[in-house]
């Protein structure tokens, strides 16, 4: 083989099939037989799919081994809901099924489109992950045998082809040296495992069926330098039906590469491997995201960050970074996704040059509110005659309203004296003057939908309001509230709000022009009725009148008579 | 420095200091520290270096808000340097070319040098040999040539 091939896969694994073990305990060696079939495989439940038993021989030996691979990262797969896709910590996947608590090596067929969909969009992904895993072994390596070399990006191909090939036949020679090892092993097998820990992890092709498999559980096992030599031997006379799948596991591998995976890896470094246990989607997944993530949607990423935690436009960068606390932008995973402290800044200083702007908007959006309303309003409470100005400022000197900037200590001292005078007044005469005030108010204002909460500023900013006990004037003013008439119509409305009032009277006229006609209409048929009426009562007395003139004329002499008589006539 | 006023008859400053306020506060209490900072086991000239780092840095701030993210009101900036909040010639400085990241006003001012020239810090550092570490001594600056 030209590249390594990394894929390693037992002879036996394709006797394996299926097994729906839960609860295995583990370390029952004997259970598992070398190639047999259908036996429940320990995996427990989903956090303990003892690993690699299923892939190397089934032996007893390896059973501790298997114990070390717990399941990582949990995957679901849309519309197959009650399946998840679990990874292990050396790379292996089982579906597991939430709700029956059934877990498979094998995919079982119904559940397979999920798992090949699920490949299809996270297979670069995953690739990129495991062989960054690799490369950081292979680099450690080569320092290691070559003792100088560091990773360089920007290594020419030529160097890190030549590296290349000698790690590679580093590698081989460790196959090598490991079967004769393995061998051996099979005598001596509880010596041995102690040292085995590490190459537990053996990829199943043959198992699974899928190929990106291999791409990340060569990488476990180049690391462990384990018995892969028996392994490789074994597998091209088992799999030769996936022998070109395999190759598309990352074999073709650079410095530069190496170093590109590694810089990808950071974000999932980062994490505490400990944290895995059930729930790592998140932090694997971005960090696997990371990497696919365009410039854009990194900085809208960073941005979103930022409109998250409330960060304040006019805050310093040097200050937001600085920042240890837990709540700091620092420790969001969203922090990383740009890729240098510069980027960050220049997104920063956009971010915040537009938030200024919005903010400033808004703020002239909203109506201002005159700073005397919190002042007088606190005067109202706390002002006493007993107090002189310097007294009552000494006292009061930490309250907000006392030292409120928009308000000049010389405007506050001039409404306290004169609030304080006006108290000394007879209450008569405060009274009057209060309704003075209420009756300056134009209507528009202050009408009889005016509740106290929203009395205009006009008489809020007025001094003569606070100069009467609160709850005397309270009742003042209701009183007067009740005596007014509703509010004027309103000229000076905005323009949204009198298209809607039109809008409003435009249907009230319809309603009214609809309901007039009706009233036309109905009002046409009483007269119409009344008519009727009219015709038939005069018929009515017509012919009254007609009976009664004929039996007025009626005689003694017979019906003969009148009807001869009226012949004649 | 910010004048120090008494609360007495103080005009109440533009539209928009509330929401720099704190940030100054802390400048100005930073500044305090490092005035009242000991001075033991010191170089002669490195006392001096904290006091031009915040009066550097409270200048830059208010000259990104106004300048770079237009974030505070002419008014309110022209209020700013008035009170001595920034520097308002180090700013004016920086908006020449080539003195985008000047560190104080002293590293440029040739004629204090012994040599006519400008501080060593004003050197790219492209210019420097490899791996030299310089710090200069006005005012602890440790490079701020614009290429850098």
């Amino acid at each position: 083989m030209e590249s390594p091939n990394k894929r390693f896969k037992a002879a036996h694994e394709q006797l394996e099939s299926e097994f729906v073990a839960l609860d295995v305990d583990e370390d029952e060696g004997g259970r598992y037989g070398y190639g047999e079939d259908s036996i429940p495989q320990n995996d427990t439940t989903v956090n303990a799919p003892s690993g690699p038993r299923a892939q190397h021989h089934r032996d007893a030996r390896f059973d501790r081994r298997n114990a070390q691979d717990r399941p990582k990262s949990k995957h679901a797969l849309p519309g197959y809901e009650p399946w998840v896709l679990v990874k292990t910590k050396f790379g292996r996947r089982f579906v597991h099924n939430v709700e029956t608590k059934e877990s498979f090596w094998h995919v079982p067929s119904d559940v397979w489109p999920a798992v090949k969909e699920f490949d299809a969009w996270e297979k670069a992904q995953t690739e990129k992950d495991a062989n960054a895993k690799w490369a950081e072994d292979e680099l450690q390596k080569m320092r290691d045998s070559s003792n100088a070399e560091v990773v360089n990006s920007k290594a020419d191909g030529e160097e890190s082809r030549s590296r290349r090939r000698r790690s590679e036949s580093l590698q081989r020679e460790d196959e090598e040296a490991m079967m004769a090892e393995m061998h051996a092993e099979a005598e001596h097998a509880e010596e041995q495992d102690a040292k085995q820990v590490l190459k537990t992890v053996e990829p199943e092709a043959g198992e699974f069926g899928y190929d990106s498999e291999g791409s990340f559980e060569y990488v476990e096992v180049t690391d462990s330098e384990g018995e892969e030599g028996d392994e490789k031997a074994d597998q091209p006379a088992d799999d030769e039906g996936e022998a070109p799948l395999q190759d598309e596991g990352p074999v073709e591998f650079g410095e530069d590469d190496i170093a590109y995976q590694l810089a990808a890896m950071g974000e999932d470094y980062g994490l505490d491997p400990g944290e895995y246990g059930d729930e790592p989607e998140e932090g694997w997944e971005e960090g696997a995201e990371g990497l696919a993530i365009s410039d854009e949607d990194a900085a809208n990423l960073f941005r979103d960050l930022l409109d998250d935690y409330r960060i304040s436009p006019f805050t310093p960068w040097e200050k937001l970074i600085a920042d240890e606390s837990d709540t700091s932008i620092v420790h969001d995973d969203r922090y990383t996704v740009l890729p240098s402290m510069k980027a960050r800044q220049d997104v920063w200083s956009q971010w915040a040059k537009d938030k200024a702007a919005q903010l400033k908007e808004e703020r002239a959006q909203m109506e201002k509110k005159d700073p005397r309303i919190p002042y007088l309003a606190f005067l109202a409470e706390k002002a006493t005659p007993k107090l002189y100005w310097p007294e009552f400022k000494r006292k009061y000197k930490r309250d907000s309203e006392m030292n409120d900037r928009k308000l000049s200590d010389k405007d506050r001292e001039r409404l306290y004296r004169d609030h304080i005078n006006r108290l000394k007044l007879p209450e008569s005469t405060r009274k009057a003057d209060l309704m003075v005030l209420l009756k300056s108010v134009p209507l528009r204002d202050l009408n009889n939908t005016t509740t106290l909460d929203t009395l205009p500023q006009q008489l809020l900013t007025h001094l003569h309001l606070i100069s009467l006990l609160t709850a005397v004037r309270d009742k003042v003013v209701v009183q007067h509230i009740r005596t007014l008439a509703s509010a004027p119509e309103i000229g000076d409305m905005s323009a949204e709000l009198r298209e809607e009032g039109e809008r409003k009277r435009a249907e009230k006229r319809k309603r009214e022009d609809a309901l007039a006609a009706r009233q036309r209409q109905v009002d046409e048929e009483r007269r119409k009725a009344e008519k009727e009426e009219r015709f038939a009562k005069r018929g009515l007395l017509e012919e009254e009148r007609l009976v009664r003139e004929a039996t007025r004329n009626v005689g003694n002499r017979g019906l003969m008579a009148q009807l001869g008589g009226e012949g004649d006539g | 420095m910010p004048k120090i006023t008494s609360s007495k008859g103080r005009k109440a400053p533009p539209e928009g200091f509330d929401d720099i306020e704190d940030t100054l506060l802390e400048f100005s209490n930073s500044m305090k520290d490092a005035n009242e900072a000991s001075h033991e086991g010191k170089k002669k000239h490195e006392m001096q270096w904290p006091i031009f780092q915040i009066s550097h840095q409270r200048s830059r701030y208010i000259y990104d808000l106004y300048y770079e993210k237009e974030a505070i009101s002419r008014p309110l900036y022209d209020w700013l340097l008035k009170n001595g909040y920034a520097d308002a010639t180090l700013i004016a400085k920086w908006k020449k070319q080539g003195y985008e990241k000047l560190c104080c006003l002293r590293c440029i001012q040739t004629k204090e040098t012994n040599f006519n020239s400008t501080c060593i810090c004003r050197v790219p550092r492209e210019q420097l040999k490899e791996d030299q570490e310089i710090q200069c001594v006005s005012c602890g600056c440790r490079g701020c040539a614009s290429s850098d």
